[in-house]
């Protein structure tokens, strides 16, 4: 059989090559790796050197520089084009339906991977948010290289810039302090306090296990309650909510674990923020829109929003520039699920997908539209 | 009318607790802020000389180098009970002491164990996801979330520095590995705990929580009942040599003694198989910090988390500024709830000890 039978799959992101099931699959598929420039560049390949494509490995950036795999793209799409396998959960860059017309499948790679170390970010953050580990990072430098020298700067007789998001040093830094405090702002453990799960799927609570952990109290926001043997399995004990203003009283953080639909956009905003009676810390690890992001910077220059965690935004790629530079504010890159163990684990299902597809004639193991 | 008995407090403690409120009104306080030693002996013989106990909080004589030699021979006769708010009791002659008929008590306390693993906690997801290069990259000339994780993939990482060298560049990477190190889970991966009491079985209870092998390096073995009694699998280890084939990340979780001291040197570090992380929230001087810099600037060592240091109060200045070290200021402990339950465990000390009465205190000697 000559490399010319075999079934031609288009790559539009990387993968480990040197992982087994790659080199299984590259003995079976004609792997073409290819860097996306322009929607007319990719229509004009798909009627010349990409016609015959069986398969395309979307990989997680997929189409988004060119706006999306939809309209013009896929009315031009090879009719030979079976299956489109992408590594993430979400799907917003591909119009499904349009796809199901011309008889291509999309498959997803549904979060179980990615659950463990995005609730472990979660983790992370939440441990900030209450201990304020991160704040001490900048005022340690070769002037204050004095663990006592640095906990007394940062003493209680200074308040907490609220409005630039940073602690105030005082004084000559001679003296004892405990370091209990970070000016006004307490350091507590985040054991015995309340956190508000919003979106109680496998990710939301699989966070739930790891809080729980550390003897916080779980409470979540889900459009239905789980039933009571559901809840039993969690091996945690959850309360149920309708929505978030029915925990106002208590909530010590709010986790944003849900996904993008017209009913979550601008969940929290800026009557939210106002109604929550404590000022309270917030996580996002759902998605940007959720979060009304200018309602999210008045409340942390007010205080009201003790810290925020930030892995996603609401115009993203792009972050409202007052969120950076503040010590109550914890920033990372869209990189929740991001370990090597992840990336080769999805790229294993997708690839078990595609194969799935065009030589058992299935419909995918895991079809979303 | 009976005189209070005098309480000197060398040490602050919130006075807004409904425990100094009480104590406050049993005893008179005498609040005192050590000076020197010489005006702290000359009170001593002075004003503060009908003084029955002595609230020393944290490091409370660590300005006039500990409660011991000149000072304690010049304590007022009548003190006796010293209480502290820490578990550790450095600079305390507890010898002299006890000849004395002075009480030492400490707080052995749970919620600062608890405290102390959540750092732990914080500092080991920070040490397999490499978070802080992620967090102090985002900014600056770098504003746009796809950019900056495409610019940390296509990086390289200074190793002397400890900084990645990364350039603006367009892109959305899936950032798997940040300027060519592994981004990783920490499950299913090895740690050892060095040092298994109270702190280092707590730190074993978060660390199994997200998936870790848990090791522990002990004097003596825990027996079988105690080890199934943790609520997690462990394997132990007689020394710390014992675990180099194998050990992804070393926590440093035992006091500090003859015995410790520079436990992690250029030796272990150069034997250990792999590159590895390491954490010390236990004494500064059981690493040799300038072996631990020497390790971060070849990459053998590819994290440190240091809530301790060798010359404390000192932090040497190569720990400063590197994207793969994070420091905190001995804080470990540090929370309003410790705080409190500390000093209202110390002040019950002494009034269990001034009043003769029966209940149990956490005497130190």
């Amino acid at each position: 059989m000559t490399s010319s039978n075999k079934p031609k799959v288009l790559f539009v992101g990387d993968l480990d090559k040197s992982q087994p099931e790659f080199i299984r699959f590259n003995e079976k598929f004609t792997c073409i790796f290819h860097s996306l420039t322009s929607v007319d560049q990719l229509i004009e390949d798909f009627n010349t050197k990409f016609n015959d494509i069986e398969a395309i490995y979307g990989a997680w950036l997929g189409f988004v520089p060119l706006g999306g795999f939809r309209d013009k793209i896929i009315e031009n799409a090879p009719p030979s084009l079976k299956i489109i396998a992408i590594c993430s959960v979400g799907y917003d860059g591909y119009d499904g339906a349009a796809l199901r017309e011309r008889n291509i499948i999309l498959t997803n790679v549904p979060s179980t991977g990615a659950a463990g170390p995005v609730a472990d970010l979660v983790l992370y953050n939440t441990l900030s948010s209450f201990r304020q580990f991160s704040a001490y990072q900048k005022v340690f430098s070769p002037d204050n290289n004095h663990t006592i020298k640095v906990r007394k700067l940062l003493d209680r007789s200074g308040t907490f810039e609220t409005r630039t998001g940073q602690p105030v040093t005082t004084g000559d830094g001679s003296g004892y302090d405990f370091g209990e405090y970070i000016n006004d702002r307490p350091n507590v453990n985040p054991g015995g306090h309340n956190a508000v799960i919003v979106g109680f799927g496998n990710i939301g609570k699989t966070i739930g296990q790891r809080l729980s952990s550390l003897g916080m109290n779980i409470h979540y926001i889900k459009r239905n309650k789980l039933s009571d043997s559901e809840e039993a399995k969690l091996g945690y004990e959850a309360t149920y909510h309708a929505d978030i203003l029915s925990t106002k009283s208590f909530v010590d953080l709010v986790v944003i674990a849900c996904p993008a639909t017209p009913e979550t956009k601008h969940l929290i905003n800026a009557k939210v923020i106002d109604e929550i009676e404590h000022p309270f810390r917030v996580i996002n690890i759902g998605r940007g829109s959720i979060i009304d992001e200018e309602a999210l910077v008045n409340g942390l220059k007010t205080g009201k929003v003790l810290f925020a965690g930030l892995d996603v935004f609401e115009k993203e790629p792009s972050v409202h520039p007052e969120l950076f530079g503040r010590s109550d504010v914890i920033l990372t890159p869209h990189i929740g699920a991001s370990t090597v163990e992840n990336f080769n684990h999805t790229s294993v299902e997708a690839m078990r997908n595609i194969e799935n597809v065009l030589i058992d004639g299935g419909e995918g193991f895991t079809r979303v539209n | 009318m009976t005189l209070k008995q005098q309480v000197l407090f060398v040490g602050k403690p919130n006075t807004n607790t409904e425990a100094y409120k009480k104590f406050s009104a049993n005893f008179e306080v005498i609040n005192y802020k050590i000076t020197s030693k010489s005006q702290l002996i000359e009170d001593f013989e002075g004003r503060l000389r009908y003084i029955e106990a002595i609230y020393a909080g944290w490091g409370g004589f660590d300005g006039v180098g500990g409660f011991q030699g000149e000072v304690l021979r010049h304590c007022p006769p009548n003190v006796k009970v010293v209480a502290i708010c820490s578990i550790g009791h450095d600079g305390y002659d507890t010898e002299g002491m006890s000849k004395r008929g002075i009480t030492l008590t400490n707080v052995p306390s749970v919620i600062a164990s608890e405290a102390v693993a959540d750092l732990v906690l914080y500092n080991t997801l920070s040490s397999f996801r490499n978070f802080k290069m992620f967090e102090k990259n985002l900014g600056g000339k770098l504003t746009n979330t796809g950019a900056l994780r495409t610019a940390l993939v296509r990086g390289e990482f200074d190793q002397f520095n400890g900084v990645p060298v990364i350039k603006p560049t367009v892109g959305g990477a899936f950032a798997s590995s940040c300027c060519g190190r592994d981004i990783l889970s920490p499950r299913g991966h090895n740690v050892v705990i060095v040092g298994f009491g109270s702190i280092g079985k707590l730190i074993g209870e978060r660390l199994a929580c997200i998936g870790m092998n848990i090791h522990y390096v002990k004097r003596s073995k825990l027996s079988e009942q105690e080890e199934a009694s943790l609520g997690y699998k462990v394997t132990y280890h007689a020394t710390l040599k014992d675990t180099k084939n194998i050990a992804d990340l070393v926590v440093i979780a035992c006091p500090g003694t003859a015995h410790t001291r520079h436990m992690v040197n250029e030796e272990m570090i150069n034997d250990f198989a792999k590159p590895f992380r390491l954490i010390n929230i236990g004494r500064g001087y059981v690493v040799d910090e300038k072996a631990l810099v020497n390790g971060l600037q070849s990459g053998k060592i590819l994290f440190a988390g240091l809530d301790v240091f060798e010359n404390e109060p000192s932090i040497n200045p190569d720990l400063l500024n590197r994207q793969d070290v994070v420091l905190t200021p001995h804080i470990g402990s540090s929370t309003t709830e410790n705080f409190n339950y500390t000093a209202a465990a110390a002040m019950f000390n002494i009034e269990t000890v001034l009043y003769d009465r029966e209940d149990t205190i956490t005497r130190v000697n």
